[in-house]
C-alpha cells in the first residue's frame, strides 16, 4: 500500500518561535524574502497581539506551509504537469524545470501564501548556497513551495521543520499506517485540518 | 511523548565527521541544477579556499547572550558554515535549538563583520576608521594602557565584558586586565540581571536556586512571575508543555500578555515595579486562611528565631548567657515557656507573641513578618498593583492549596529599582508555602540553579584571576561611568569594552556619549560586528564568532558541560578573545600567562576546579560529547531543607539591613511608578523585554531575522492609543526628561492600560529617532549597594507618548 506522508502539529505545544520556518529557509536555501513555512499569530492584527478585549484575551500560533493535500487543487490546474502528487507517498512536488510560471496553481490553492513565485532571478544575502546540497536550485519565473524536505525523506530523515521543533509540537509520519505516531495522535486528540470545506483533505493536521 | 529521533540515520554527534568528499561531484551537482545559480558562484569564488569540495559536520555550542547553550551540529561545506542543526545528547530532552542559532550563519558572513584591526580616523563616534595591522594595534593598546597606568595608576585601566560570547576562555581579557592591575567590574548588575540574585542571597544564601526543569512535571501549580519563558528560555519550554499535559496549572504575572501568558491558564496583569506588594498581600491572605506551612516556617525558616526589640538584632546565646555562642540563635519554647535555641529539635518554638529574655524584649521574627504583611490587605494591594482584590485572594488560595507548587521569577521584577525586595518578597512567599527541597516545589529565578554555568564560573575563577595579589580594588558596574565621568572613586581613563553593545544595552547611551566617553583617554572595543559602541572606539579589534573558536561552555538551564569545537578558521583577520588577549599580553609583559594552547587551558581549568566532579572531566571526554556534571538527576535544591545562610534556615529577616529599615521584605515605590507625581507629565509606565528573535541586540541586524521582524514597535493599549489618536502603524514618540524615542505604534489588547512596551535590542539606526535606552535611568539604590551593587533597572520608568504628525 502506498504511503500518505504528512504532519501533525500540536497547537498546544507551538510557541510561535519561528524556528521551523527558519530551518526550512536555510535547509532549502530559500532566496531572500521567500518563505515556504511561516509562523502566523492567531489573535489580533499585529504579530504577537491577542484576540479579545483586555484583559479577556487569547492568542495562539499556526504554522502554514503546503498542506500536501490528498486531493490537491494545484495539481488539477497545472497545464504542464509541473506540480504533481507522488504516488508512492502522497507528497506534492513542484518540478522547477517543467514549471512555465503560469501561476494557475497559486490561484487554485486555497492556502494563501504557501506557494511563492520568483518574479526575478532569486537573490541570496550570502553568495554561496546554504542548507542541504541536494535541494534543487531556485529559478526565475517558477513557482516553489514546501517539498516536505523530499531530499531528506530520500535519506530516511524527517523534514527539517520537524527535526528542529523546540516545543516538540511537530510530528511526521504515514497516515496510511494505523500504528504510526501521527495516526495514533489523531485517534487520541481532537484535531482539525485547514479549510476542510475545500475538500482538499490536507495531510497536515493540527491538534487542538 | 516523542522526545528524540532515534532510529533515523543521522550524523555522528560525537566528533568532527567527514561525510562527503569530492569537489568534482559537488561541482557536477551545481552544474546540473543550473549555471549562474548561487551554488556555482560559491564554488567558483572559493575554488582555492581551504576545504573546498569537502563537507563535514562539527559538534559545537551556540552562544549569543543566551542561556540556552544549545549544542549544534554545524555543517561546513567548502570551508563555509551552511547549516546549523540540533545535536544529540545522552538525554535527548536537552536536544534543542532556536531561530537565532540557525540564522547566526548570516552574522558569520555579514558585511557588518569587523574584518581587521582599525584605528579611528575621524571624530569619536563618526564611524571613520582605517585598517592597521595586529602588530600596530597591540602596540597602540599597550602604549595607551601603560601611559594611563603610569599617570593615574593601573586601576585606571578598566575592562567591561558582557555576555556576547559565553564560555570559560572568553574570560581571557579579564585574565589579562587582572594581571596588569586594572579594574574589572562585575557585569551582571550593569547588565541588569542581578536583581533577583540579591533577594535570593538574602533569603537562601545562594544566588541561583531551583530544581531541574525536568522536575516541573511534578508541580501542581507553577507561577511564572515576570517570566516570559517562551521568548527567553524557549529551549526548555517543552518541559512546561510536558508539565501542562500532565495536569500542572500555570499562572503568569506580567503587565504584558506575552506568548507565555497565552500558554498559561491564568494571566494576571500587574503594574511594573509592584510585585513585592502582591507577594506581601498573598502572604497576608495565606496566613489569614491558614494556607501556610507552619512546620516549614518553624523548622526550616528564621521564623522562630527571636529578634530584639531594642536593636532589631537576632537574639543569640551570647546575649543571654555569659560566654554563650554568638552563632547559636535563641527561640522561645512554648512548652517550657523559656528560652531555648534553634538547634533544640525537642522544643516547640513560638512563632507569635512577645517575650522577655534576660531583661530583653524579644519577638519571633515570624511575628514581625506577620505584622508586616497585615498592612497589605487585598484592597491595598489592588491600589498599588492594579490586581483586583478578589484576584489577590484567589491567587493566594490557589497557591496555598496547590501542593507542591513552584514559583519561577524573571527579569520582569529584577529590573526594578528595589529589585532585591521584589524577589525577597516572592521567595518569602515560597517559604510560607513551604515547598523548598521537594520535587515540584521551590521558588527562585527561572534559571534555577544556573546549572553547569554556575559550577564552571566557580571552576574557572582562577583562570580569570590567576594572581589575586595584582588585582585592583573592586569597582562596581554602576560606578564605571562615574569613575570615567567624575573620577569617583578613582579616574578610569582607558576602557576596554569587550563584546558589549553598551550604547544600546547599557543605561542612557545619550548621556554616556555626551558626558562619559569624552573623558576617556582611550576606548578599545573588541567586537564581532560594527555595533553602535564600536563606532565610538579609538581602536577596534576584530573578534571571532563562536564557529571559529574552541571554548568550554557550561549550560545555564541544565548541568551539561560542553566543548565548543572550532568549525571554521577565524574569518578575515579576526582572533578569538583568547588569542587577542594573548597578543596584547605579549606587549604588556605578561605573555607567560598565555603561553599554553586553548585546549591546555581548558584541561587546566577542569583540573584546577574546586569541585571534585569537575576535576574528573577530561578534554577527551568532552570531545566525545557533553558531560552532565555529577549532581543528582534530577537536581532538587535544598533536599535536606538546610539553607546556606548563617542560621542554616530560610531568612526572610535580615538583621544586617535593620539600620536601613529593610530587615523584612516590603514594597517600596518604583523609581517612577503609577503612584508618582510625575505621572502628571509622564503618565505611562514603559517596560521592555527580550524577544525570541534576538538575544540582546545580537541578532537584530540579521537579514533573515529582519524578514520576520524588521523594526521596533511601541505596544500600547487600545485605551491609551485612542486617547492620543494613535493607530497601529503610526509613528509615535515616547519621551521623558531623559530622552526621546521615535518608532511605529502597535495597538494591542494584550498590554495593561497605562503601560507601554518596546522590545529589547533594536539598534539606533532601526528607530526613526533616539532609542529605547535613552529613556532609562542611572541612579544608585542604597540598599542594593549595601547588599552588593545597584542593579541597572530600566523597567520602572515613566514616559508620555505622542503621535508624530
Amino acid at each position: 500500500m502506498s504511503k500518505r506522508l504528512g504532519m501533525v502539529i500540536d497547537t498546544k505545544r507551538c510557541m510561535g518561535c519561528h524556528t521551523c520556518a527558519m530551518a526550512c529557509k536555510v535547509e532549502n536555501n530559500l532566496p531572500d524574502k521567500n518563505w515556504w513555512n511561516r509562523t502566523l499569530t492567531v489573535g489580533g492584527d499585529g504579530m504577537d497581539t491577542p484576540n479579545g478585549v483586555y484583559p479577556n484575551v487569547s492568542m495562539a500560533y499556526v504554522t502554514l506551509a503546503c498542506q500536501h493535500c490528498e486531493n490537491p487543487a494545484c495539481v488539477k490546474v497545472c497545464p504542464v504537469g509541473a506540480t504533481y502528487k507522488r504516488e508512492e507517498d502522497g507528497v506534492v512536488i513542484q518540478d522547477y524545470d517543467k514549471c512555465i510560471g503560469c501561476r494557475y496553481c497559486m490561484a487554485a490553492c486555497p492556502y494563501t501564501g504557501v506557494r511563492v513565485f520568483n518574479w526575478e532571478v532569486p537573490k541570496h544575502q550570502v553568495d554561496f548556497a546554504v542548507g542541504d546540497s541536494g535541494v534543487p536550485t531556485h529559478q526565475k519565473h517558477t513557482v516553489e513551495k514546501c517539498t516536505l524536505c523530499a531530499h531528506r525523506l530520500a535519506q530516511g530523515m524527517e523534514p527539517a521543520c520537524v527535526d528542529v521543533c523546540t516545543g516538540r509540537a511537530r510530528f511526521f509520519g504515514d497516515f496510511n499506517d494505523p500504528n504510526s505516531e501521527v495516526s495514533q495522535l489523531l485517534l487520541k486528540r481532537s484535531h482539525f485540518q485547514l479549510l476542510p470545506e475545500k475538500e482538499t483533505n490536507p495531510s497536515i493536521y493540527f491538534l487542538s | 511523548m516523542r522526545v528524540n529521533h532515534e532510529g533515523l540515520p543521522r550524523v555522528s554527534p560525537t566528533r568532527r565527521s567527514f561525510l562527503k568528499v569530492a569537489a568534482a561531484a559537488a561541482g557536477a551537482t551545481a552544474l546540473a541544477v543550473g549555471p549562474g545559480q548561487p551554488v556555482l558562484r560559491a564554488l567558483a569564488a572559493d575554488s582555492d579556499a581551504a576545504g573546498a569540495g569537502v563537507t563535514e559536520v562539527v559538534r559545537t555550542v551556540c552562544t549569543s547572550n543566551c542561556v540556552g547553550q544549545c549544542a549544534l551540529n554545524i555543517t561546513v561545506r567548502d570551508g563555509k558554515v551552511v547549516k546549523s542543526e540540533p545535536a544529540d545528547f545522552p538525554d535527548n530532552r536537552y536536544r534543542r535549538m532556536c531561530v537565532k542559532g540557525i540564522s547566526n550563519i548570516q552574522r558569520e558572513y555579514s558585511e557588518r563583520r569587523i574584518k581587521y584591526p582599525m584605528k579611528r580616523a575621524g571624530e569619536r563616534g563618526s564611524g571613520k576608521f582605517e585598517r592597521i595591522s595586529w602588530d600596530e594595534a597591540t602596540t597602540i593598546i599597550a602604549t595607551n594602557f601603560k601611559e594611563v597606568a603610569e599617570k593615574y595608576g593601573p586601576e585606571s585601566v578598566a575592562l567591561i565584558q558582557m555576555t556576547g560570547n559565553l564560555g570559560s576562555l572568553s574570560d581571557a581579557p579579564k585574565r589579562l586586565v587582572n594581571l596588569i592591575g586594572g579594574a574589572v567590574p562585575e557585569s551582571s548588575f550593569l547588565m541588569s540581571d542581578a536583581g533577583h540574585g540579591m533577594g535570593s542571597i538574602l533569603t537562601t544564601g545562594e544566588l541561583f536556586v531551583g530544581n531541574d526543569y525536568t522536575d516541573l512535571v511534578n508541580s501542581r501549580l507553577v507561577i511564572l512571575w515576570g517570566t516570559n519563558s517562551v521568548e527567553t528560555t524557549l529551549g526548555d519550554m517543552h518541559f512546561l508543555y510536558d508539565a501542562k499535559e500532565a495536569g500542572t496549572r500555570f499562572i503568569v504575572i506580567d503587565p504584558k500578555f506575552t506568548p507565555t501568558a497565552a500558554f498559561a491558564d491564568w494571566w494576571i496583569p500587574i503594574r511594573p515595579g509592584t510585585d513585592a506588594a502582591l507577594a506581601m498581600g498573598v502572604m497576608n491572605v495565606m496566613i489569614e486562611n491558614d494556607l501556610w506551612d507552619r512546620d516549614f516556617i518553624a523548622k526550616h525558616s528564621i521564623g522562630p528565631v527571636l529578634v530584639r526589640d531594642d536593636t532589631g538584632a537576632l537574639l543569640r546565646e551570647s546575649d543571654v548567657v555569659a560566654g554563650g555562642s554568638s552563632e547559636r540563635f535563641a527561640v522561645w519554647d512554648t512548652v517550657a515557656n523559656a528560652i531555648t535555641y534553634a538547634d533544640d529539635s525537642a522544643a516547640t518554638p513560638a512563632l507569635a507573641g512577645s517575650f522577655t529574655a534576660n531583661g530583653l524584649s524579644v519577638k519571633p521574627s515570624f511575628q514581625l513578618l506577620h505584622d508586616a504583611v497585615l498592612e497589605y490587605t487585598p484592597e491595598k494591594v489592588e491600589e498599588i498593583t492594579g490586581v483586583p482584590a478578589a484576584d489577590v485572594v484567589r491567587l493566594a488560595t490557589e497557591y496555598g492549596q496547590a501542593k507542591p507548587a513552584r514559583v519561577l521569577t524573571g527579569q520582569g521584577m529584577s529590573r526594578t529599582f528595589h529589585s532585591y525586595n521584589q524577589s525577597r518578597a516572592v521567595m518569602t512567599m515560597g517559604a510560607m508555602h513551604g515547598d523548598f527541597g521537594v520535587p515540584g516545589g521551590g521558588a527562585g529565578d527561572h534559571y534555577g540553579a544556573a546549572g553547569a554555568y554556575w559550577l564552571m564560573a566557580i571552576s574557572a575563577a582562577g583562570f580569570a584571576q590567576p594572581d589575586p595579589t595584582r588585582t585592583s580594588p573592586p569597582l562596581k558596574g554602576m560606578q564605571l561611568f562615574e569613575a570615567i565621568r567624575d573620577g569617583n572613586p578613582w579616574p578610569v581613563k582607558a576602557l576596554w569594552v569587550q563584546k558589549y553593545n553598551m550604547l544600546v544595552q547599557g543605561p542612557r547611551p545619550n548621556m554616556v556619549e555626551e558626558d562619559v566617553l569624552p573623558k576617556l583617554d582611550f576606548l578599545l572595543v573588541s567586537e564581532i560586528s560594527m555595533t553602535e559602541t564600536a563606532k565610538w572606539a579609538d581602536l577596534i579589534l576584530p573578534v571571532s564568532m563562536h564557529y571559529e573558536e574552541t571554548n568550554l561552555v557550561g549550560s545555564v538551564m541544565n548541568f551539561y558541560l560542553h566543548l565548543r569545537q572550532k568549525c571554521v578558521e577565524p574569518l578575515w583577520e579576526s582572533k578569538t578573545d583568547f588569542q587577542a588577549s594573548k597578543v596584547i599580553a605579549d606587549k604588556m609583559g605578561v605573555g607567560e600567562y598565555f603561553d599554553k594552547s586553548e585546549e591546555e587551558y581548558i584541561s587546566e581549568i577542569l583540573a584546577n576546579s574546586p569541585l571534585p566532579f569537575v576535576q574528573t572531566v577530561t578534554l577527551d571526554q568532552l570531545k566525545e560529547g557533553p558531560v552532565r556534571l555529577g549532581v543528582p538527576d534530577p537536581w532538587i535544591h535544598f533536599p535536606d531543607k538546610e539553607f546556606s545562610t548563617s542560621t542554616k534556615r530560610f531568612e526572610f529577616y535580615t538583621e544586617g539591613l535593620k539600620p536601613l529599615g529593610q530587615a523584612l521584605p516590603q514594597w517600596l515605590p518604583p523609581f517612577e511608578g503609577q503612584d508618582s507625581a510625575k505621572t502628571e507629565q509622564y503618565p505611562l509606565s514603559l517596560v521592555s523585554g527580550h524577544t525570541r528573535l534576538s538575544g540582546g541586540s545580537t541578532h537584530r541586524q540579521i537579514p533573515w531575522i529582519k524578514e520576520i521582524d524588521a523594526e521596533p514597535v511601541l505596544e500600547i493599549s487600545s485605551v491609551d492609543a485612542a486617547s492620543r489618536g494613535i493607530e497601529s502603524g503610526d509613528f509615535v514618540t515616547a519621551f521623558n526628561d531623559r530622552g526621546t524615542c521615535t518608532l511605529k505604534a502597535r495597538v494591542s489588547e494584550g498590554i495593561m492600560p497605562k503601560v507601554v512596551y518596546i522590545g529589547a535590542g533594536w539598534w539606533p539606526d532601526q528607530y526613526k529617532g533616539g532609542q529605547y535606552a535613552d529613556l532609562t535611568y542611572f541612579e544608585h539604590e542604597p540598599v542594593s549597594e549595601a547588599i552588593a551593587e545597584t542593579n541597572y533597572a530600566p523597567y520602572d520608568i515613566l514616559v508620555e507618548v505622542r503621535k508624530e504628525g
